[in-house]
């Protein structure tokens, strides 16, 4: 059946961009969602709020730096990676 | 409210309280959380985030364990490669004579009209990053310009 519904501007640009670059239509995609969403019942497992996931993240990561080595810092190792062909 | 593709650089800066680079990562992070904002990256990025972390760390579990709890942000999404994106990546990496991996980041942000952070140089230089503190300076009136991205 067809539906009609209103969807913001600017998510709807951002869901049809995505879906171009997955290779899907949008009605694709809206569909999937759906049956998840029934799949999952309420939408899913709830995820932790965005500040409480940035702070006990923090901390985690605090607690394991506390016991790690010295030596060069977690982006000094990824610089180092991405340019390990340009220093031989 | 565009998506922000954050850099692995960034992730691993904040992770990291002994970065140079540590605090802005965070206060960035902060930033980001306070006002909602979705952020995205390549699922190559979790590669590089668990290996950097876990090379700093000499700890694979611990490694892969805080790349798992970075992505468990109902904020934060990851987009595997597949072919449409794979392609979008060599052409905008082409164009702007991007590696391999900084194409990724650049051809998503593309892809979802949004914008990179980094503080990879070249990211910043030749893709139009922003570093972290570029981003707060530019929601900070008053406050001087953004500093120089850390990485090469």
């Amino acid at each position: 059946m067809k539906a009609t519904i209103e969807v913001p501007d600017d998510l709807y640009r951002q869901v049809k961009a995505e879906a171009a670059l997955q290779g899907l239509t949008v009605r694709e995609v809206t569909t999937r969602l759906y049956r998840r969403w029934l799949s999952d019942g309420e939408g899913g497992e709830p995820r932790e709020a965005p500040t409480a996931w940035l702070r006990s993240w923090l901390d985690a990561a605090d607690e394991a730096i506390r016991s790690a080595p010295a030596g060069r810092s977690a982006r000094e190792e990824l610089a180092a990676d991405r340019n390990r062909l340009g220093d031989e | 409210m565009r998506t922000l593709v954050v850099d692995a650089s960034v992730w691993v800066s904040a992770a990291d309280a002994t970065d140079a680079l540590s605090e802005v990562s965070r206060t960035f992070l902060a930033g980001v959380v306070a006002r909602q904002l979705p952020m995205a990256l390549p699922e190559m990025a979790r590669i590089e985030i668990a290996c950097a972390l876990a090379r700093r760390l000499r700890d694979a579990e611990q490694g892969r364990s805080l790349t798992e709890r970075m992505l468990g942000s109902p904020l934060v999404r990851t987009y595997s490669l597949n072919r449409a994106r794979l392609r979008e990546a060599i052409q905008v990496g082409t164009s702007s004579l991007l590696r391999s991996g900084d194409a990724l980041y650049a051809a998503l942000a593309e892809g979802l009209e949004g914008e990179v952070v980094s503080w990879d140089r070249e990211l910043v230089e030749r893709a139009g990053a922003l570093t972290p503190q570029s981003w707060i300076d530019a929601r900070s009136p008053g406050t001087s310009p953004g500093m120089p991205a850390g990485s090469p």
